[in-house]
């Protein structure tokens, strides 16, 4: 989807940047917290997730794999590319 | 934030529009609570402040009596929150400006949804052009705390986090008259315009809207599930 947008090792600590598709997604709580698992479970131990709005999310971020998942589930993947700020 | 909609899609469509603005609150609540420093967060700041410490607009806590009062609410409230998004957008605090950029990009939508309701059902039949000029009545003594300046606004302003009273009052006003041309609907008269939510003073309907919202906090103080 494009929403972790960046993964950094600080001496021994891991930052996951993650970026929410709109400002009220209800599944960011439960996106940090598999984040966090699936790491944990890595051994990675020592994790934390921070939130960032900017750059703003587009759907321009998904990849073709997203899209193809969307389809298949029955949601129209979005076309092209964005051009107008207006669309998302 | 309504369940009046004339057809399942546009109420499902207005419980997002609800969403968006309850995503954008947490994100600056949430900001507001760091920046307070007191050990506070998001949640103490919407469920333990009583009514006078709420300084939201008198026009955002008015009911939803039919759609077209929704619809106009919301749209004036589309109006001005783009205008301050915009301008938050810009300044230098990362954190603020980030969210600020979101919001614009969901307000710039609810702007333009809720500008097509006001034409469709201004430009409608009579009973819908009756109701949504009967809401602009209504609602206009409430816009004029959109523009009103108190000393926190000045301060604002003059570190380029707020456009002037008089700039908000002109772009809101040329921004409505347009679209109410468009909606063959006029311009409400003059009247009285309301003035204290910025002290913390409100109508009744808001002591009821943080009844609701408040009961659990109230009843099971720092419940945990």
């Amino acid at each position: 989807m494009g929403v972790v947008r960046d993964v950094l090792f600080h001496d021994s600590k891991l930052e996951i940047k993650l970026t929410p598709t709109y400002s009220g997604c209800p599944a960011m709580d439960m996106i940090h917290q598999l984040v966090e698992e699936k790491l944990h479970s890595k051994g990675y131990n020592s994790v934390y997730v921070t939130l960032v709005y900017k750059p703003v999310w587009t759907t321009d971020w998904m990849s073709d794999e997203t899209k193809e998942k969307l389809r298949r589930y029955g949601i129209a993947p979005p076309i092209g590319k964005v051009t107008s700020k207006k669309l998302f | 934030m309504c369940s009046k909609g004339p057809f399942l899609e546009e109420d499902i469509a207005q419980t997002n529009l609800g969403l968006d603005l309850l995503g954008q609150a947490e994100a600056l609540l949430t900001y507001a609570a760091k920046l307070e420093d007191k050990g506070r967060t998001a949640d103490d700041l919407v469920y333990k402040r009583p009514e006078r410490d709420f300084y939201n607009f008198m026009l955002t806590e008015q009911p939803n009596t039919d759609f077209a009062f929704a619809v106009v609410r919301q749209y004036i409230m589309a109006l001005y929150l783009d205008k301050v998004y915009e301008t938050l957008s810009k300044v230098d605090d990362e954190t603020l400006s980030g969210i600020a950029s979101k919001a614009l990009k969901e307000i710039d939508y609810h702007k333009s949804h809720l500008g097509m309701w006001v034409t469709r059902l201004g430009d409608g039949t009579q009973e819908s052009h009756e109701r949504v000029q009967t809401a602009f009545n209504e609602l206009w003594m409430f816009v004029g705390e959109l523009y009103e300046e108190d000393e926190l606004d000045l301060k604002m302003q003059h570190s380029g986090y707020a456009i002037s009273g008089d700039e908000m009052k002109s772009y809101l006003f040329s921004e409505i008259s347009s679209s109410l041309a468009k909606a063959t609907l006029s311009i409400p008269e003059s009247v009285y315009m309301t003035t204290g939510s910025k002290k913390g003073i409100h109508t009744e309907y808001l002591g009821y809207l943080l009844t609701e919202m408040q009961y659990l906090q109230r009843a099971y103080p720092d419940a945990n599930w």
